[in-house]
């Protein structure tokens, strides 16, 4: 796989950790 | 046929007259063009988006203060301040490496933003994870570890080593980076003070002022022996063009002084020819020490008779 791909998904990773954990704080505190 | 180009007496930039002078030092050279050595700004939108990312938790924060939960808000609220805090590191350390690639001489940055914005978003996650989700704090630690991974692998590190000082002095191009970098400074003080102008046709002659100076950068750049002449260019010039440009931007907001303008006008076409001036001379230089070169080892040849 080429850099710039592998790069992106790590991004995505990334914002989908820091996304998905607001949302499951969220979910725990309603 | 030479192409005509567009435009009508009350077009922002009007045609020259034939045969008035010239911003270009007088010699017959066209311009120079406004954007030369300047780049467009590289936008990366995976780093724009860490500024949305933690919103949730912005909400999650303010809905824990709702149900009287206040280690719950304090890490979400926290890991929140953190990942923003994150963001704006990563979007700092992004502007600082399109700096270090515009340019052929550069040090690395003294704070390594990127990998600190790396560290702190993991921070923020595994706080938001233990005390806002309700996470084991192990948990919490690897989803933070993993977010710090993916952050350095996603968004990269910063530019670590020094660029362009190879096979240089290293202490005169250090100084050489640290010149331009005060100059660049002195630069983008001069285009901030031609905003406030409001005369499109004196901060079009500003801006192109600032691609000269940014010409005679680079042959310093590319030549650190320049730097001791350049110095004053660097320094006293730049930073009288500055304030020069400061003053009269205030006094011609208020009062529209025709006077102060053609005086203003005078001055920016002094600067011009010094400018353009300023680079041939460095330039030339490097000229006759190629000619000086040239010089020795054909003699030298001459002298071993390899030479006819």
């Amino acid at each position: 796989m080429s850099g710039p791909a592998l790069k992106g998904i790590a991004a995505f990773v990334f914002l989908a950790i820091v996304f998905l954990t607001g949302l499951s704080a969220f979910g725990a505190g309603l | 046929m030479a192409a005509e180009r567009f435009g009508g007496p009350y077009s922002p930039d009007p045609r020259p007259e034939p045969g008035a002078g010239q911003a270009d030092g007088g010699d017959g050279a066209p311009p120079l063009p406004r954007f030369r050595n300047r780049r467009a700004t590289r936008v990366n939108i995976l780093a724009r988006l860490t500024f949305f990312a933690p919103l949730p938790l912005l909400l999650a924060g303010l809905g824990e203060i709702g149900q009287g939960d206040a280690m719950g808000m304090l890490g979400e609220l926290g890991g929140f301040a953190l990942l923003i805090l994150a963001a704006w590191l990563l979007s700092e350390g992004l502007k600082a490496e399109d700096a270090y690639d515009a340019r052929k001489v550069a040090r690395p940055p003294a704070f390594p933003r990127k990998i600190v914005a790396g560290v702190v978003a993991g921070i923020g996650v595994a706080l938001a994870c233990s005390l806002g989700a309700g996470l084991p704090i192990p948990a919490g630690i690897v989803f933070g570890a993993v977010a710090t991974a993916a952050h350095l692998l996603g968004f990269g590190l910063d530019p670590m080593r020094k660029k362009g000082l190879e096979g240089v002095d290293e202490f005169q191009s250090d100084r050489v980076a640290r010149a331009i970098e005060g100059a660049e400074a002195l630069v983008a003080g001069l285009l901030d003070a031609s905003q406030r102008i409001g005369d499109r046709g004196l901060e079009a002659r500003v801006e192109r002022l600032a691609a000269q100076a940014r010409e005679v950068f680079r042959v310093v750049e590319d030549d650190p022996r320049d730097l001791p002449r350049a110095r004053k260019f660097l320094t006293v010039y730049l930073m009288g063009a500055r304030d020069a440009t400061a003053k009269f931007a205030d006094l011609y907001s208020r009062n529209r002084d025709t006077g102060a303008r053609t005086e203003y006008e005078a001055l920016l076409g002094d600067l011009e020819t010094s400018f353009s001036q300023h680079r041939k001379e460095l330039l030339l230089d490097d000229r006759s020490d190629l000619d000086v070169e040239i010089e020795v080892l054909r003699e030298r040849l001459n002298r071993e008779g390899l030479k006819a």
